[in-house]
């Protein structure tokens, strides 16, 4: 009797121990199955892994690349350090620091069933370093070794890429403490074979991929499709069976979709005016909350043409502009929690950031007598043509600017473009017929190499397809921002925080306007809300899931 | 289309009256009426009958009074309010008062501060107020968008007629090689699908003539004058066709021809008076044809540019607004809706006017 | 009979090549290089030699476009996009359904719309239901076809949630992943933009239906009728409706030619991937094979269409093809 009465016992508490478990566990695999929609105003610019260079396509790359070194689906500091994803560690470092050798995990296969292997990361460099593919983020590839001759075409592929069975060794032209962020950028991501093979410079639409998910199909201008990718054995969350990318709504359509449920994120913003009523509506930052916002390491800005008569030599006008620009109504068309105003290249959390206090943050008549003061005699013409997006606030944000303008007696001729037409067109010196553009950078990774140097680096600006769209090419500072990028420690950052400041204060490339938060508006249907700006903007969406 | 062509021969006829369809006439008036007879034309006779039928049309009446307000308002009316209130229809009022306290334009009857000089705030009134985030005076901006309207209205319409009249009035009256040419290249210009060329048009050339203003135009309304006009002329060439082709026949001009009038005599004396009926009806209808080109043009951003104000680019930026400021909707809608229609009233009384039998 | 689509024929072959002309030549017009645009992200000023080479852009205008109408008809190819290095045909051919969805089905939309209220305003003049047509016949002619599109997407697609508010479903062959596809999903897209669409054209049709009607009802031939003794539906149906509605219909082939650029403003609203929103887009994108692609099928299908009723109105009104 009391034999069994023990064992009754001992089995209740197994079974009960063992319910426990299975509903701790249970957790992630109830939220697996269906189709989230996002919502983009306009057309991406490419998903080909060795072109694409746009915020919005990097947030659905986050989901089908694998990559060696990657940032974790975590929020915060977590999501923050570049982490081994195919790699099965951290790389072995020579002591010149020049040399890196990876070990390939296994197990990563492709949405075709092959296998990712150390050679596909060597095809990524290769094929990205391709002229033929005229990559705009070619830049990054500057401390391979190799990678210069190959981008110029006088070698068929980068020497400083190998890979010998499951071993991935990489040879830089200089150490580098960024290279481990740079390899976490979608260009690095494996490729398969087949992709290896094809070269064309207006990107493939259609191709295998070893993350989470694979791009299943895309219309150009109307839709692109994700759908989970069968044979993914890493371990990165993969909630929904589908991630629907719908192109093409105006922003108030995108705020109806998401507000109703037809959608589930806003991805190409909603009208400036409505975040107060939904932060009101739904509270802020709530877990799992409808409206999320978070600081970015990114800057809005007027980039001015020097390569055009109007700013070809003329701090002074270029300084003018900085005086009359109004950062603080630029900021209020964004509407609430738009962001912070800014008189520096550098963001706030980047290290190298220095508010010098060079430039007015608030118009008064002070300040318009002062940019008034810099641009007489400057002005050669006064005409200028001002680029744009075309979508959401940006026409008005660009008419504000134009207003500025007026005041110190330049007379700009607006143009509206679609985004990816705006900057494709201003970054390629045939077609840059501006002077002035209305553009937004976010950080790709935590480093001030990554602004600075990408934007303003001169040696660019004779590329095909580049970043530098203020066409700045001033020699000491090209060599400056050379020297900084090297240096280690607080020292980089000091280094970084003069040139910011000695750029701003003598020949400002840019009118530095706002630093703009991350704000996310999604649908009642969703949770498993976790943001990490680093890898991209709005929630991750292989974690995303249908409540 | 038909309806017009026969409505203007009939026009051109000056025919006895019997009226029909929206406005009848009592019997003692219609008996009035039949001293206007067949034949020769008196001119004056004539153009006082028209006054008078268009005098009964309240409709008609009330959108030509409307239309007469429209321009008063537009050309006297905006400067005069600019100068009233104390700025322009471009200028933000960001930081005092053109936002309210959430970011959002400010509502109807709003008092705003402009920055003076000397660093002061003058207080100053928005009737309707602000027109967006820009904090612009939406009242204003809806008078100069008047201006722009009409001024795309009227010159598309004056260049479309000139052209269209000139070209159809001769093919229809000499006939021959002149008629056949003008009457293939009509044909020429009716086969473009004319939206999609209008777009193009406006989208490439307008680059190169959004900056032609003359000094008092908006940028952009001379792109729109010559793109409507240039792609527009062949309706009113159809048109005034029909009716020189109607009128050659008609008994006076064969006497005159007999009498020994050359053609240019006959043309100025006995084809223009009849031709000019038909013209101002379809003036009328045109210039709310192409109001409303515009306003769609506008709306798309390929017409009126930034930062001028039309009711088109107030329409296209007024959504954003839907739930905040639902009233920005209204204000141009309502504007074009009312101008089209007084427009299309005045039209339709004139035709009626003219041709009182109907479309016969 | 034979004669006449003859001479249609060839005249529709010398529109044609007119349009195609004026189209090709105003492209040079443009403010920006065809080849450069071509070579796209090209650099260097060979590549842009070479290109322009390839295209034949270094030739003589009337020498390319002979060449441009050389591939047209003989390869049926309208070249590339600048854009996207998509063929235009291709496309074109996407869009082409979409637009067609939406002027056929709008168009059906205007004739249920506007033959009764027509019919029945003419029938009974200055009554309550002749009143209330003149009404929609006006405003629906001068209300702009954008304020009527934002207001029912913003009404009856957001507030009143009767009607998706905008987006498009195939209705065969939905892509891989779309959240909406078939029949019944693509007729509930396109409820608002077939209204927004028809109601213009209803308004102005019914206009001209009324104007038929009462103008039929004043013949000789129906007066004779009545005097016979027929009764009045039969005197309505045989005699007056089939001879007021013949204009119309003729007018109907002509208009939907027109309607296919009215389509643009639908299209951009609802977010339609039509032909218009194609146009709209290249233009904005300085895409000139796509600009030039659209504008040459747009062309073609007007041709044909007046040609069709032209051969048609012929074959039923000889008078005109004696002329």
């Amino acid at each position: 009797m009391k034999g069994k009465r023990l064992l009754g016992i001992a089995l209740a508490i197994s079974s009960l121990s063992l319910l426990l478990v299975a509903a701790a566990t249970a957790g992630p695999t109830a939220k697996r199955g269906g189709t989230i929609v996002l919502d983009m105003t306009t057309d991406v610019d490419y998903i080909d892994p060795q072109l694409s260079y746009y915020g919005e396509t990097w947030k659905l790359e986050a989901t089908t690349a694998c990559k060696l070194m990657n940032w974790p689906d975590k929020e915060g500091a977590a999501g923050a350090v570049a982490t081994p994803e195919v790699a099965s560690g951290l790389p072995l470092v020579s002591k010149d620091g020049k040399t890196y050798t990876f070990t390939i995990k296994p197990g990563f296969k492709f949405s075709n069933g092959k296998a990712v292997t150390a050679q596909s990361f060597v095809d990524a460099v290769n094929r990205f370093a391709n002229p033929k593919m005229q990559s705009t983020g070619v830049a990054f590839l500057d401390i391979i070794k190799g990678a210069q001759a190959a981008v110029d075409g006088k070698a068929g592929s980068v020497s400083g890429v190998k890979a010998r069975g499951n071993k991935l060794t990489i040879q830089l032209t200089k150490a580098s403490p960024d290279l481990l962020a740079r390899l976490a950028m979608p260009f690095y991501q494996a490729i398969d074979p087949t992709l290896a093979r094809q070269i064309d410079a207006n990107g493939i639409n259609q191709y295998a991929s070893c993350g989470p998910y694979y791009f299943a199909s895309r219309t150009p201008g109307r839709s692109i499709t994700l759908k989970r990718n069968p044979n993914y054995k890493g371990g990165r969350t993969a909630n929904a069976d589908t991630i629907q990318v719908n192109i093409g709504n105006s922003v108030d359509v995108e705020f109806q979709n998401v507000e109703k449920g037809t959608s589930d994120y806003a991805s190409g913003g909603i009208p400036a005016t409505e975040w107060k009523n939904i932060v009101a509506k739904y509270g802020l930052n709530k877990k799992d909350g409808r409206v999320q916002v978070r600081p970015q390491l990114d800057i809005r800005y007027v980039a001015m043409n020097h390569s055009r008569p109007l700013f070809k030599d003329n701090p002074q006008l270029a300084k003018a502009v900085n005086w009359a620009v109004d950062r603080q109504a630029f900021s209020a068309q964004g509407g609430y929690l738009y962001g912070k105003r800014t008189g520096q290249i550098l963001p706030p959390g980047m290290l190298g950031y220095k508010p010098a206090g060079i430039y007015p943050l608030k118009v008064t008549a002070n300040t318009i007598k002062q940019a008034r003061k810099l641009a007489e005699g400057n002005l050669r013409g006064g005409k200028a043509v001002l680029w744009s997006s075309n979508a959401g606030t940006a026409p008005l944000q660009a008419q504000l600017i134009q207003y500025n303008l007026k005041q110190i007696g330049i007379d700009a001729e607006i143009k509206l473009l679609p985004r990816a037409q705006q900057f494709t067109n201003a970054g390629n010196p045939q077609t840059a017929s501006f002077d002035m553009t209305v553009e937004r950078w976010g950080a790709d990774y935590a480093d001030p190499y990554d602004f600075m140097n990408i934007l303003l680096d001169g040696k660019q600006v004779t590329q095909p397809q580049h970043n530098n769209y203020a066409y700045f090419n001033v020699a000491k500072y090209n060599k400056e921002m050379t020297a900084a990028s090297l240096l280690t420690g607080p020292k980089r950052g000091v280094a970084y925080a003069a040139l910011d400041g000695n750029m701003m204060r003598t020949n400002p490339p840019w009118a530095p306007l706002v630093n703009s938060n991350d704000r996310i508006f999604l649908s009642s249907r969703v949770g498993c809300v976790t943001i990490n700006e680093i890898s991209g903007t709005g929630p991750l969406l292989n974690v995303l899931c249908l409540k | 289309m038909s309806n017009l062509a026969d409505s203007a021969e009939a026009a051109a006829n000056g025919q006895a009256v019997i009226l029909r369809g929206r406005a009848a006439l009592p019997p003692e008036d219609a008996a009035v009426d039949d001293d206007f007879d067949v034949g020769a034309v008196e001119a004056r006779g004539y153009w006082e009958g028209v006054w008078l039928r268009l005098r009964r049309d309240k409709l008609a009446l009330a959108g030509g009074v409307f239309i007469v307000l429209l321009f008063v308002t537009a050309f006297a009316g905006a400067p005069l309010a600019s100068h009233f209130l104390g700025h322009g229809p471009n200028e933000p009022f960001l930081v005092s008062g053109g936002l309210d306290a959430d970011q959002l334009p400010a509502g109807p009857w709003t008092h705003v501060g402009k920055l003076t000089e000397n660093g002061e705030l003058e207080q100053q009134l928005f009737v309707l107020g602000s027109d967006s985030t820009l904090a612009r005076d939406e009242f204003l901006r809806l008078l100069y968008g008047a201006q722009v309207s009409l001024e795309v209205g009227v010159g598309a319409t004056l260049l479309s007629l000139l052209l269209g009249s000139i070209a159809g009035a001769a093919a229809g009256f000499y006939r021959g090689w002149a008629d056949t040419t003008i009457s293939r290249l009509v044909d020429l210009t009716m086969a473009f699908p004319y939206l999609l060329f209008v777009i193009t048009l406006a989208g490439t050339l307008g680059t190169r003539l959004n900056h032609v203003t003359f000094g008092f135009l908006g940028e952009g309304v001379v792109t729109l004058v010559l793109v409507f006009g240039l792609l527009g002329w062949f309706y009113s060439a159809r048109v005034m066709r029909s009716v020189a082709l109607s009128i050659r026949e008609k008994e006076f001009v064969e006497a005159a021809r007999m009498v020994g009038a050359s053609n240019r005599r006959i043309i100025r004396s006995h084809v223009f008076p009849h031709l000019v009926g038909p013209l101002i009806v379809l003036a009328t209808l045109n210039v709310a044809a192409f109001i409303l080109a515009e306003a769609g043009l506008s709306f798309l951003g390929l017409g009126i540019q930034l930062p001028t104000a039309s009711w088109g680019n107030l329409l296209a930026d007024a959504p954003q607004y839907y739930t905040s400021r639902p009233l920005l909707m209204v204000w141009p809608g309502v504007a074009l809706l009312l101008t089209t229609l007084a427009f299309n009233l005045l039209g339709d009384g004139l035709r009626d006017a003219f041709d009182p039998r109907g479309s016969r | 009979m034979l004669n006449y689509i003859i001479r249609r024929l060839l005249w529709a072959v010398v529109l044609f090549i007119g349009v195609t002309l004026i189209t090709y030549v105003l492209f040079f017009l443009l403010p920006a290089d065809p080849a450069r645009l071509a070579a796209g992200k090209s650099a260097t000023a060979e590549d842009v030699a070479r290109v322009s080479h390839q295209l034949g852009l270094d030739r003589p205008v009337h020498e390319q476009y002979v060449l441009f109408l050389k591939r047209l008809v003989v390869d049926h190819s309208l070249g590339r996009s600048y854009a996207n290095r998509r063929s235009v045909n291709e496309m074109v051919g996407e869009a082409i359904p979409v637009t067609a969805a939406l002027v056929v089905g709008g168009a059906i939309l205007w004739m249920l719309i506007a033959l009764p209220i027509g019919i029945l305003s003419a029938l009974k003049p200055r009554s309550l239901i002749d009143r209330g047509a003149m009404i929609f016949i006006l405003i629906g002619i001068s209300a702009p076809v954008v304020w009527i599109g934002l207001l029912l997407q913003y009404f009856v697609g957001f507030k009143w949630g009767l009607t998706p508010n905008a987006g498009y479903c195939d209705v065969i062959d939905p892509p891989v992943g779309a959240s909406c596809g078939g029949p019944a999903d693509w007729a509930y897209h396109m409820i608002l933009p077939w209204l927004t669409f028809a109601i213009l054209f209803a308004a102005s049709y019914a206009r001209m239906i009324r104007a038929n009607v009462m103008d039929t009802l004043g013949e000789d031939y129906v007066r004779t009728a009545r005097a016979k003794g027929a009764p009045e539906n039969v005197v309505i149906r045989r005699h007056v409706l089939r001879n007021a509605l013949l204009p119309v219909v003729t007018m109907l082939g002509l208009d939907i030619g027109v309607a296919l650029g009215g389509a643009i403003f639908t299209e951009a609203i609802f977010n339609l991937p039509g032909l218009g929103r194609l146009a709209l887009n290249s233009v904005l994108n300085l895409d000139l094979p796509t600009m030039q692609g659209v504008i040459v099928f747009a062309t073609l299908t007007i041709i044909l269409l007046n040609l069709v009723v032209d051969l048609i109105y012929a074959w039923i009104d000889p008078r005109i093809r004696l002329a």
